[in-house]
């Protein structure tokens, strides 16, 4: 090696050095025993702690505690000994509200995420929400701010109005915020992804379990762009994603239910949103559109062992068959519920009664 | 240069093979069954299928066909879709379905909806809808809505429902081998509201070590099947199996989904030979993911949601492992055991699965177990065994 090349090294490593230099400035909390460190016992206490945290390691255990998070900070559960489970449980004296909806409603959130002004990340968490009670519940509530959600649970959310597993809003800080590989299950509603007026919000709904409840998914307008892709949505009673908002899309995804006519798979309120490759089981309708189709995209979705019917469109508009095509059916009832004329191609049907029907 | 010629000479008879083949084709023997297709029509399935000469196709108009259909030789049947319709519905014919065969080496007798009996060409099936409501089996015969016994053949995008009978022996889809060591697939199916058993796989004296001797398992196999891309599902019955592999059996197992079996179905029940692969199935709700009851097939990537209901693993292991890889499975959201090791040894076998939000990851791991996993949320890792 010539010296001319080694010196050009040397400095690209004092480079890489001189990056590295903030992450060994972090701050590392740790929450619990379980690891040598800055240890505090509650999660609350080590992210109030000065100065602030930049990481918080929570030992496995349970924490009964409802969480304000105001900065940037990533909040993880780790493994110890025999156990990975960190989970945080509602308070012997119950949840109290401590937040407000885009709506005005006053919330009891267990870990609130708000206006933090950087990102936030939560990793390896359960947030069980057993014995929580409250006019609105959220196990987790991102409000204008953007992070990620890693596996996360967020279990047994309900409230006397509503109970939101995860929530996530946005505002004037344009967030943009990713659950992955996450658990929602047993909440009233899984996920409510839920636009403001003030500002845009982005999310990404990847490779999670959305189990039982009423409602799956629910995406609203304004200003929400939302794709879910590639999670498994299980056995929620009413509607798997209701689908209120122009942009983004929902791919890949397999829903499956237990055969009820009144389980819908795919609810599209709103003109806009795709709904493209996924797989859908035993459900009763499989996509219910109660909006004209201008701009949505419905093609190669897989319905599968419905009681109902394939893809219900408005009656009151056309469907353009640009926009909906491609799709397949096996052992459904009735394919398409369409106005009058809609022309179907590229569609495969399988042990389908009725291909076609119009509007009743 | 002769040498050259003798090749072309070669290539050419090829060729000319190759077109009388063609040749064959072109003279297949079409029938139709209905009247939506111009050609020569029959009003049922099994008329046509008996009629001479042999048909090498059968194609059903959309409609209802009150039938039990016998098929003894190479044949493709499959579903029409004309005018709006696709559905082929092959109903019971009045007063029910006949006991028409055995299964499990002679032992049980069975009221099979469509019998494939012993052909030695491939029977394919296709687009077809078996629905044995009505079917008045009442004693503990089993009723099957499609066998094939000692048979090859393709069965795909068919639908098997309500094979419910009286004594809950009701099966959608039943293989049974023999020494011909037929390969059977069955591909991009819908079977469900069955009682018993939905995909069912055995040699030819039933499943064995399941149900029976282990003295009678053949160590080489007598059905080498194929099940993909089907989906599965009952709530009928406590007890029941989505899918079951018997012995004598090699199998390929991918891309199914078993769903919606609170009531008490085993997801997919193993005790087939070595060779067999289980990947990429995904298993909803079912008490019992999978159960591998014989050391040879392997589990990986199989995705587990729901399971272990009644308390018993996610994944099962019945046996000490010296073949078997048991690796990169996914269990998420249960109350009970991700996988039970049964104090078994297992070696390395057992690795990289993923475990989110499970109550114990491994259970009655036998002394000295290592597995790697990955453990969310995970009260307890690893579980020893007593």
């Amino acid at each position: 090696m010539s010296r001319t090349n080694l010196s050009i090294m040397m400095l690209v490593s004092a480079l890489l050095l001189g990056f590295g230099t903030p992450t060994a400035r972090a701050t590392t909390y740790i929450v619990g025993t379980c690891k040598p460190g800055t240890q505090f016992s509650k999660i609350q206490t080590a992210l109030d702690a000065t100065p602030a945290p930049t990481v918080v390691e929570v030992c496995p255990g349970s924490y009964p505690e409802q969480i304000t998070i105001s900065k940037p900070v990533t909040l993880e559960g780790i493994a110890a000994g025999n156990s990975s489970y960190a989970t945080v449980v509602v308070p012997p004296g119950g949840l109290t509200n401590n937040t407000t909806l885009a709506g005005g409603q006053a919330a009891a959130a267990q870990i609130l995420v708000q206006d933090a002004g950087g990102a936030v990340n939560l990793t390896n968490l359960v947030v069980d929400a057993t014995n929580g009670s409250a006019s609105y519940v959220l196990g987790i509530f991102y409000k204008n701010t953007p992070g990620t959600m890693n596996h996360m649970v967020a279990f047994n959310v309900s409230g006397d109005t509503a109970g939101f597993g995860i929530c996530v809003e946005g505002g004037s800080t344009d967030p943009k915020v990713t659950i992955e590989n996450s658990t929602i299950s047993d909440d009233q509603l899984g996920i409510l992804v839920q636009g403001t007026s003030g500002g845009s919000l982005t999310t990404a709904i990847n490779t999670s379990l959305v189990n039982r409840g009423v409602i799956g998914i629910q995406v609203t307008l304004p200003n929400t762009t939302t794709t879910i892709n590639g999670n498994v949505i299980t056995d929620v009673t009413q509607t798997s994603i209701i689908l209120e908002a122009t942009e983004g899309s929902v791919t890949n995804n397999t829903i499956t239910g237990e055969g009820a006519p009144t389980q819908t798979a795919i609810e599209l309120g709103y003109d806009g949103m795709s709904i493209e490759s996924n797989k859908i089981y035993n459900v009763g309708d499989g996509i219910y559109a109660t909006t004209e189709i201008i701009n949505s995209q419905i093609t190669g979705n897989v319905f599968t062992t419905l009681s109902a019917e394939g893809i219900t469109t408005s009656c009151s508009f056309a469907v353009p068959s640009s926009k909906v095509h491609s799709n397949t059916f096996v052992d459904v009832g009735i394919a398409y519920v369409a106005k009058s004329g809609f022309p179907i191609t590229g569609s495969t049907f399988i042990g389908v009664p009725t291909e076609w029907t119009t509007c009743p | 240069m002769l040498r050259i010629q003798g090749k072309l000479m070669f290539v050419l008879a090829v060729a000319s093979a190759a077109l009388s083949f063609g040749a064959a084709e072109l003279h297949a023997t079409t029938y139709i069954v209905g009247t939506c297709k111009a050609g020569t029509q029959f009003t049922s399935i099994q008329a046509a299928l008996d009629a001479t000469p042999s048909p090498n196709v059968v194609e059903v108009c959309p409609g209802s066909y009150a039938e039990q259909i016998t098929i003894i030789s190479a044949v493709t049947i499959e579903a029409l879709s004309i005018k709006n319709s696709s559905y082929v519905h092959i109903t019971v014919p009045s007063g029910g379905l006949a006991i028409n065969t055995t299964i499990n080496g002679g032992e049980t007798s069975a009221a099979a909806h469509i019998f494939v009996k012993n052909a030695t060409g491939e029977v394919n099936l296709t687009g077809l809808t078996v629905d044995s409501t009505g079917n008045n089996v009442e004693t503990d015969a089993a009723l099957i809505g499609i066998l094939y016994q000692h048979s090859p053949g393709t069965i795909n995008h068919v639908i098997a429902v309500h094979q419910v009978s009286g004594q809950s022996t009701g099966y959608g889809i039943y293989m049974e081998g023999g020494s011909s060591n037929p390969t059977v697939t069955v591909e991009n199916c819908s079977v469900h509201d069955f009682d018993f058993g939905g995909i069912y796989v055995t040699g030819p004296n039933g499943p064995t070590a399941i149900f029976g001797p282990d003295a009678t398992e053949n160590a080489t196999s007598q059905l080498t099947a194929k099940v993909t891309n089907n989906f599965v599902n009952t709530t009928e019955a406590e007890g029941t199996y989505s899918m079951l592999f018997g012995s004598s059996t090699v199998d390929t197992v991918t891309g199914n989904v078993s769903a919606g079996a609170d009531a008490g179905a085993h997801g997919i029940y193993i005790d087939a030979n070595a060779g067999s692969t289980f990947s990429d199935n995904t298993i909803i709700d079912s008490p019992e993911g999978i159960t591998l009851l014989a050391d040879g097939p392997t589990v990986t990537g199989n995705k587990l949601y729901n399971d272990g209901t009644n308390g018993a693993g996610v994944i099962t292991v019945f046996v000490n492992l010296k073949t078997s890889k048991i690796t990169g499975n996914t269990i998420q959201n249960s109350l009970s055991d991700g996988i039970n090791l049964d104090c078994n040894t297992v070696g390395a076998l057992v690795n990289s699965n993923t475990f989110e939000y499970v109550a114990e990851g491994f259970f009655n791991a036998p002394s000295g177990f290592s597995g790697s996993g990955t453990y969310i949320a995970t009260p307890q890792d690893v579980v020893p065994c007593p």
